[in-house]
Protein backbone atom coordinates (compact mmCIF):
# COMPACT_ATOMS: atom_id res chain seq x y z
CA UNK A 1 0.00 0.00 0.00
CA UNK A 2 1.39 3.08 -1.10
CA UNK A 3 2.02 5.62 1.56
CA UNK A 4 1.05 8.83 -0.30
CA UNK A 5 -1.21 8.25 -3.69
CA UNK A 6 -0.86 11.47 -6.05
CA UNK A 7 -4.67 13.19 -6.68
CA UNK A 8 -3.27 15.80 -9.07
CA UNK A 9 -0.98 18.59 -9.70
CA UNK A 10 -2.57 22.33 -8.54
CA UNK A 11 -2.43 24.68 -11.01
CA UNK A 12 -3.36 28.18 -8.95
CA UNK A 13 -0.84 30.19 -6.43
CA UNK A 14 2.32 28.16 -7.43
CA UNK A 15 4.36 30.46 -5.41
CA UNK A 16 2.51 29.67 -2.00
CA UNK A 17 2.49 26.23 -3.29
CA UNK A 18 6.22 26.01 -3.12
CA UNK A 19 7.11 27.10 0.05
CA UNK A 20 4.54 25.06 1.20
CA UNK A 21 5.76 22.17 -0.66
CA UNK A 22 9.20 23.04 0.92
CA UNK A 23 7.99 22.80 4.14
CA UNK A 24 5.57 19.25 3.50
CA UNK A 25 9.63 17.76 2.45
CA UNK A 26 11.18 19.10 5.46
CA UNK A 27 8.51 17.60 7.77
CA UNK A 28 8.76 14.31 5.36
CA UNK A 29 12.80 14.22 6.13
CA UNK A 30 12.18 14.50 9.63
CA UNK A 31 9.75 11.67 9.17
CA UNK A 32 7.23 13.90 10.98
CA UNK A 33 4.20 14.34 8.42
CA UNK A 34 0.57 13.93 9.80
CA UNK A 35 -2.13 12.80 7.47
CA UNK A 36 -3.40 15.97 6.67
CA UNK A 37 0.11 17.01 5.76
CA UNK A 38 0.20 13.44 3.53
CA UNK A 39 -2.84 14.49 2.12
CA UNK A 40 -1.60 17.85 1.28
CA UNK A 41 1.61 16.43 0.09
CA UNK A 42 -0.26 14.31 -2.76
CA UNK A 43 -1.83 16.83 -4.15
CA UNK A 44 1.32 18.97 -4.96
CA UNK A 45 3.43 16.15 -6.41
CA UNK A 46 3.59 13.89 -9.25
CA UNK A 47 3.96 10.38 -9.03
CA UNK A 48 7.81 10.02 -9.18
CA UNK A 49 8.01 13.03 -7.14
CA UNK A 50 5.81 11.10 -4.80
CA UNK A 51 8.13 8.03 -4.88
CA UNK A 52 11.05 10.11 -3.94
CA UNK A 53 8.98 11.33 -0.90
CA UNK A 54 7.61 7.89 0.22
CA UNK A 55 12.00 6.86 0.17
CA UNK A 56 12.45 9.66 2.19
CA UNK A 57 9.89 8.88 4.63
CA UNK A 58 10.64 4.98 4.62
CA UNK A 59 14.66 6.26 5.34
CA UNK A 60 13.95 8.85 8.42
CA UNK A 61 11.87 6.22 9.91
CA UNK A 62 14.99 3.72 9.43
CA UNK A 63 17.14 6.34 10.55
CA UNK A 64 15.23 6.83 14.23
CA UNK A 65 14.99 3.23 14.78
CA UNK A 66 19.01 3.22 15.38
CA UNK A 67 19.44 1.41 18.38
CA UNK A 68 21.32 3.45 21.49
CA UNK A 69 24.90 2.12 22.44
CA UNK A 70 24.87 1.11 26.20
CA UNK A 71 26.27 3.69 29.26
CA UNK A 72 28.18 2.74 31.76
CA UNK A 73 25.74 2.99 34.79
CA UNK A 74 28.42 4.72 36.83
CA UNK A 75 29.16 7.55 33.48
CA UNK A 76 28.00 10.23 35.48
CA UNK A 77 29.85 9.14 38.92
CA UNK A 78 32.86 9.25 36.94
CA UNK A 79 32.15 12.52 35.39
CA UNK A 80 31.78 14.20 38.61
CA UNK A 81 34.64 12.97 40.49
CA UNK A 82 37.08 14.00 37.55
CA UNK A 83 35.50 17.65 37.79
CA UNK A 84 35.28 18.04 41.63
CA UNK A 85 38.27 16.44 42.67
CA UNK A 86 40.39 17.80 39.87
CA UNK A 87 38.97 21.47 39.69
CA UNK A 88 39.08 24.45 42.41
CA UNK A 89 36.17 25.97 42.97
CA UNK A 90 34.87 28.52 40.23
CA UNK A 91 35.36 31.92 41.16
CA UNK A 92 31.74 33.52 41.58
CA UNK A 93 33.39 36.63 40.34
CA UNK A 94 34.59 35.83 36.53
CA UNK A 95 36.37 39.74 36.54
CA UNK A 96 38.44 38.86 39.70
CA UNK A 97 39.54 34.83 38.38
CA UNK A 98 40.65 36.92 35.33
CA UNK A 99 42.95 39.33 37.06
CA UNK A 100 44.03 36.61 39.38
CA UNK A 101 45.10 34.15 37.03
CA UNK A 102 46.96 37.05 34.71
CA UNK A 103 48.91 37.95 38.03
CA UNK A 104 50.20 34.51 38.50
CA UNK A 105 50.54 33.43 34.78
CA UNK A 106 52.28 35.33 31.91
CA UNK A 107 51.42 38.73 32.95
CA UNK A 108 53.90 39.42 35.55
CA UNK A 109 57.32 38.19 33.64
CA UNK A 110 55.99 40.28 30.93
CA UNK A 111 55.44 43.50 32.90
CA UNK A 112 58.80 42.90 34.20
CA UNK A 113 60.69 43.06 31.27
CA UNK A 114 58.67 45.78 29.62
CA UNK A 115 59.37 47.92 32.79
CA UNK A 116 63.06 46.91 32.43
CA UNK A 117 63.50 47.91 29.51
CA UNK A 118 61.73 51.11 29.41
CA UNK A 119 63.95 51.85 32.50
CA UNK A 120 66.84 51.05 29.97
CA UNK A 121 65.98 53.25 27.48
CA UNK A 122 65.31 56.16 29.92
CA UNK A 123 67.99 55.88 31.43
CA UNK A 124 70.31 55.81 28.40
CA UNK A 125 67.73 58.77 27.07
CA UNK A 126 68.79 60.78 30.03
CA UNK A 127 72.67 59.95 29.69
CA UNK A 128 72.83 60.96 26.04
CA UNK A 129 71.04 64.22 26.81
CA UNK A 130 73.04 65.01 29.60
CA UNK A 131 76.15 64.39 26.92
CA UNK A 132 74.69 66.70 24.49
CA UNK A 133 74.14 69.14 26.62
CA UNK A 134 77.62 69.09 28.04
CA UNK A 135 79.40 69.01 24.64
CA UNK A 136 77.09 72.23 23.67
CA UNK A 137 78.07 74.25 26.74
CA UNK A 138 81.82 73.29 26.05
CA UNK A 139 81.39 74.10 22.45
CA UNK A 140 79.86 77.53 23.53
CA UNK A 141 82.60 78.48 26.08
CA UNK A 142 85.02 77.36 23.16
CA UNK A 143 83.33 79.73 20.77
CA UNK A 144 83.37 82.27 23.45
CA UNK A 145 87.47 82.41 23.61
CA UNK A 146 88.76 85.41 21.75
CA UNK A 147 91.75 83.58 19.54
CA UNK A 148 93.88 86.82 19.76
CA UNK A 149 93.63 87.64 23.32
CA UNK A 150 94.14 84.28 24.87
CA UNK A 151 96.92 83.35 22.51
CA UNK A 152 95.42 80.90 20.73
CA UNK A 153 94.65 79.75 17.47
CA UNK A 154 91.80 78.42 15.76
CA UNK A 155 94.19 75.39 14.38
CA UNK A 156 94.56 74.28 17.93
CA UNK A 157 90.81 73.26 17.96
CA UNK A 158 91.05 71.51 15.11
CA UNK A 159 92.10 68.74 17.52
CA UNK A 160 89.00 67.75 19.74
CA UNK A 161 90.75 65.74 22.28
CA UNK A 162 92.89 68.71 23.33
CA UNK A 163 89.49 70.77 23.76
CA UNK A 164 88.38 68.21 25.81
CA UNK A 165 90.91 68.72 28.18
CA UNK A 166 90.60 72.23 28.39
CA UNK A 167 89.39 73.27 32.02
CA UNK A 168 86.01 74.75 31.35
CA UNK A 169 84.53 74.73 34.57
CA UNK A 170 83.42 78.32 36.11
CA UNK A 171 82.31 81.34 34.15
CA UNK A 172 86.04 82.08 32.71
CA UNK A 173 87.25 79.55 30.40
CA UNK A 174 90.10 77.93 32.44
CA UNK A 175 92.39 76.46 29.47
CA UNK A 176 94.98 74.01 30.36
CA UNK A 177 98.10 77.02 29.12
CA UNK A 178 100.96 74.64 29.13
CA UNK A 179 99.19 71.86 27.12
CA UNK A 180 98.07 74.50 24.53
CA UNK A 181 101.52 75.86 24.57
CA UNK A 182 102.83 72.93 23.49
CA UNK A 183 100.86 71.85 21.09
CA UNK A 184 101.51 75.40 19.81
CA UNK A 185 105.08 74.58 19.44
CA UNK A 186 104.85 71.24 17.72
CA UNK B 1 24.18 36.80 26.22
CA UNK B 2 23.23 35.20 22.80
CA UNK B 3 19.61 35.11 21.65
CA UNK B 4 19.92 31.45 21.94
CA UNK B 5 19.37 31.86 25.99
CA UNK B 6 15.63 32.50 25.15
CA UNK B 7 15.08 28.56 23.61
CA UNK B 8 17.72 26.72 24.91
CA UNK B 9 16.13 24.75 27.63
CA UNK B 10 19.29 24.43 29.85
CA UNK B 11 19.64 28.16 30.37
CA UNK B 12 18.63 28.23 34.11
CA UNK B 13 20.77 24.99 34.78
CA UNK B 14 23.80 26.58 33.16
CA UNK B 15 23.59 29.96 34.69
CA UNK B 16 23.54 28.01 38.13
CA UNK B 17 26.77 25.90 37.11
CA UNK B 18 28.20 29.57 36.40
CA UNK B 19 27.88 30.61 39.67
CA UNK B 20 29.37 27.57 41.13
CA UNK B 21 27.00 25.21 41.71
CA UNK B 22 28.94 21.66 40.14
CA UNK B 23 25.91 19.53 41.21
CA UNK B 24 24.13 20.59 38.48
CA UNK B 25 26.11 19.66 36.22
CA UNK B 26 25.21 15.40 36.58
CA UNK B 27 21.75 16.77 35.56
CA UNK B 28 22.97 17.76 32.24
CA UNK B 29 25.49 14.92 31.73
CA UNK B 30 22.58 12.36 32.42
CA UNK B 31 20.04 14.29 29.75
CA UNK B 32 23.24 14.35 26.83
CA UNK B 33 25.17 10.95 27.82
CA UNK B 34 22.98 8.72 25.49
CA UNK B 35 22.60 10.96 22.22
CA UNK B 36 26.39 12.17 22.93
CA UNK B 37 27.36 8.31 23.01
CA UNK B 38 25.40 7.21 20.28
CA UNK B 39 26.96 9.96 18.12
CA UNK B 40 30.45 9.46 18.94
CA UNK B 41 30.31 5.79 18.50
CA UNK B 42 29.52 6.05 14.83
CA UNK B 43 32.28 8.46 14.39
CA UNK B 44 34.94 6.38 16.08
CA UNK B 45 33.77 3.13 15.56
CA UNK B 46 34.75 1.94 18.95
CA UNK B 47 32.32 1.92 22.16
CA UNK B 48 34.66 2.16 24.47
CA UNK B 49 36.67 4.83 23.13
CA UNK B 50 33.66 6.98 21.89
CA UNK B 51 32.68 6.65 25.98
CA UNK B 52 36.24 7.85 27.19
CA UNK B 53 35.54 10.78 24.70
CA UNK B 54 32.07 11.34 25.95
CA UNK B 55 33.28 11.99 29.37
CA UNK B 56 36.15 13.93 28.01
CA UNK B 57 33.55 16.23 26.61
CA UNK B 58 31.75 16.42 29.25
CA UNK B 59 34.44 17.42 31.51
CA UNK B 60 35.99 19.84 29.02
CA UNK B 61 32.56 21.76 29.01
CA UNK B 62 32.59 22.12 32.51
CA UNK B 63 35.98 23.19 32.32
CA UNK B 64 35.06 25.81 29.56
CA UNK B 65 31.77 26.63 31.44
CA UNK B 66 32.47 30.24 32.36
CA UNK B 67 33.03 30.56 28.43
CA UNK B 68 29.74 29.58 26.88
CA UNK B 69 27.56 32.66 26.06
CA UNK B 70 24.63 31.11 24.74
CA UNK B 71 26.14 32.25 21.59
CA UNK B 72 23.96 28.84 20.60
CA UNK B 73 22.49 26.06 22.36
CA UNK B 74 24.29 24.08 25.26
CA UNK B 75 23.61 21.06 23.33
CA UNK B 76 24.90 22.23 20.12
CA UNK B 77 28.26 23.49 22.14
CA UNK B 78 28.82 20.00 23.60
CA UNK B 79 28.29 18.21 20.59
CA UNK B 80 31.00 20.43 18.73
CA UNK B 81 33.47 19.80 21.69
CA UNK B 82 32.33 15.98 21.48
CA UNK B 83 33.03 16.19 17.35
CA UNK B 84 36.08 17.04 17.69
CA UNK B 85 37.64 15.08 20.61
CA UNK B 86 36.21 12.34 18.51
CA UNK B 87 38.10 13.69 15.15
CA UNK B 88 41.56 14.48 16.75
CA UNK B 89 41.31 10.93 18.29
CA UNK B 90 40.72 9.37 14.27
CA UNK B 91 43.62 12.02 12.99
CA UNK B 92 46.01 10.19 16.03
CA UNK B 93 45.08 6.73 14.62
CA UNK B 94 45.61 7.88 11.08
CA UNK B 95 49.00 8.26 12.79
CA UNK B 96 49.04 4.67 13.86
CA UNK B 97 48.33 2.62 11.58
CA UNK B 98 47.68 -0.12 13.74
CA UNK B 99 44.34 1.24 15.10
CA UNK B 100 42.85 1.78 11.65
CA UNK B 101 39.98 3.21 10.69
CA UNK B 102 38.64 -0.02 8.80
CA UNK B 103 39.86 -2.49 11.98
CA UNK B 104 37.13 -0.30 13.91
CA UNK B 105 34.64 -0.57 11.53
CA UNK B 106 34.73 -4.32 11.91
CA UNK B 107 34.89 -3.71 15.53
CA UNK B 108 31.79 -1.67 15.46
CA UNK B 109 30.16 -4.23 12.99
CA UNK B 110 30.98 -6.96 15.77
CA UNK B 111 29.77 -5.65 18.57
CA UNK B 112 26.60 -4.65 17.52
CA UNK B 113 25.87 -7.94 15.73
CA UNK B 114 27.08 -10.16 18.71
CA UNK B 115 24.12 -8.32 20.78
CA UNK B 116 21.95 -10.73 18.84
CA UNK B 117 23.71 -13.79 18.42
CA UNK B 118 24.29 -13.87 22.05
CA UNK B 119 20.63 -14.01 23.20
CA UNK B 120 20.05 -17.37 24.60
CA UNK B 121 16.27 -17.91 23.89
CA UNK B 122 14.69 -18.29 20.59
CA UNK B 123 14.61 -15.25 18.32
CA UNK B 124 11.47 -14.42 16.67
CA UNK B 125 11.45 -14.40 12.90
CA UNK B 126 10.58 -10.62 13.05
CA UNK B 127 13.18 -9.85 15.12
CA UNK B 128 15.47 -11.45 13.18
CA UNK B 129 14.19 -9.35 10.04
CA UNK B 130 14.78 -6.00 12.02
CA UNK B 131 17.94 -6.94 13.25
CA UNK B 132 19.33 -7.50 9.50
CA UNK B 133 17.33 -4.31 8.60
CA UNK B 134 18.77 -2.56 11.66
CA UNK B 135 22.37 -4.17 10.78
CA UNK B 136 22.15 -2.65 7.35
CA UNK B 137 21.33 0.45 8.04
CA UNK B 138 24.54 0.75 10.52
CA UNK B 139 26.54 -0.76 7.39
CA UNK B 140 25.32 1.49 4.85
CA UNK B 141 26.17 4.47 7.40
CA UNK B 142 29.39 3.76 8.75
CA UNK B 143 30.69 4.11 5.15
CA UNK B 144 29.45 7.15 4.58
CA UNK B 145 32.45 9.81 5.27
CA UNK B 146 32.11 11.33 8.45
CA UNK B 147 30.97 14.93 8.22
CA UNK B 148 27.67 13.30 5.92
CA UNK B 149 27.13 10.38 8.56
CA UNK B 150 27.05 12.85 11.68
CA UNK B 151 24.99 15.27 10.29
CA UNK B 152 22.40 12.48 9.34
CA UNK B 153 22.18 11.29 12.94
CA UNK B 154 22.01 15.04 14.48
CA UNK B 155 19.74 15.67 12.05
CA UNK B 156 17.32 12.12 12.48
CA UNK B 157 18.17 11.49 15.96
CA UNK B 158 18.89 14.75 17.64
CA UNK B 159 16.55 16.81 15.73
CA UNK B 160 19.06 19.55 15.47
CA UNK B 161 18.23 22.34 12.74
CA UNK B 162 20.57 22.78 10.22
CA UNK B 163 22.13 26.45 11.54
CA UNK B 164 22.57 23.96 15.03
CA UNK B 165 24.12 21.42 12.71
CA UNK B 166 26.04 23.81 10.74
CA UNK B 167 28.19 24.96 13.94
CA UNK B 168 28.75 21.42 14.97
CA UNK B 169 30.48 20.89 12.01
CA UNK B 170 31.99 23.94 11.59
CA UNK B 171 30.65 25.00 8.08
CA UNK B 172 27.76 26.90 6.10
CA UNK B 173 24.26 26.22 6.26
CA UNK B 174 23.91 25.77 2.60
CA UNK B 175 27.27 23.26 2.77
CA UNK B 176 25.27 21.47 5.71
CA UNK B 177 21.74 21.32 3.56
CA UNK B 178 24.12 19.62 0.90
CA UNK B 179 25.82 17.22 2.96
CA UNK B 180 22.94 15.80 4.33
CA UNK B 181 21.67 15.51 1.26
CA UNK B 182 24.21 13.81 0.33
CA UNK B 183 24.20 11.30 2.97
CA UNK B 184 20.48 10.69 2.13
CA UNK B 185 20.74 10.33 -1.40
CA UNK B 186 23.70 7.21 -0.74
CA UNK B 187 22.13 5.80 2.24
CA UNK B 188 18.71 5.55 -0.05
CA UNK B 189 20.84 3.89 -2.96
CA UNK B 190 22.28 1.66 -0.35
CA UNK B 191 19.09 0.18 0.79
CA UNK B 192 16.57 0.73 -2.11
CA UNK B 193 15.51 -3.01 -1.55
CA UNK B 194 14.79 -2.32 2.53
CA UNK B 195 12.57 0.85 2.16
CA UNK B 196 10.73 -0.62 -0.99
CA UNK B 197 10.04 -3.88 0.90
CA UNK B 198 8.26 -1.87 3.45
CA UNK B 199 9.91 -3.68 6.26
CA UNK B 200 10.43 -0.33 7.92
CA UNK B 201 7.30 0.37 8.57
CA UNK B 202 6.71 -2.06 11.34
CA UNK B 203 6.34 0.45 14.61
CA UNK B 204 8.70 -0.89 17.34
CA UNK B 205 10.19 1.79 19.48
CA UNK B 206 13.98 2.32 19.58
CA UNK B 207 15.38 -0.51 21.15
CA UNK B 208 18.85 -0.54 22.89
CA UNK B 209 21.85 -2.54 21.44
CA UNK B 210 21.58 -4.61 25.15
CA UNK B 211 17.95 -5.10 25.11
CA UNK B 212 17.18 -8.69 25.67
Amino acid sequence: MKLLEPVGLLNNGTAMNKTELNKLKELALKGLLDEKSKARLSQLLNSEELAQIEQDIALSKLLQKLPSYPVSSNFTDRVMETIQTKEPEVVNIPFLRLIWQNLTGKLVPVSLLIISIAIGYMSYNEARKTKLAGSIIELERVAMLDGKNSGLSVEVFKDFDVIQKMNLAGSSSMVDLELLTALKNQ
Amino acid sequence: MGMASQNDPDYPLILKIKKGDSEVFAILVDKYKQPLMNMLVRIVHDPVEAEDLAQSAFIQAYRAIDRFNFSSRFITWLFTIARNLALNELRRRSRHPADSLEQSVETEEKSFTQQYEDKKSPIPYEDIVKSELIYKVEEALARLPENQRTAIILFQQEDMSYEEIAKVLGCSLSATKSIIHRGRETLKQALKPYLKSGEWREGSETKKYNDT
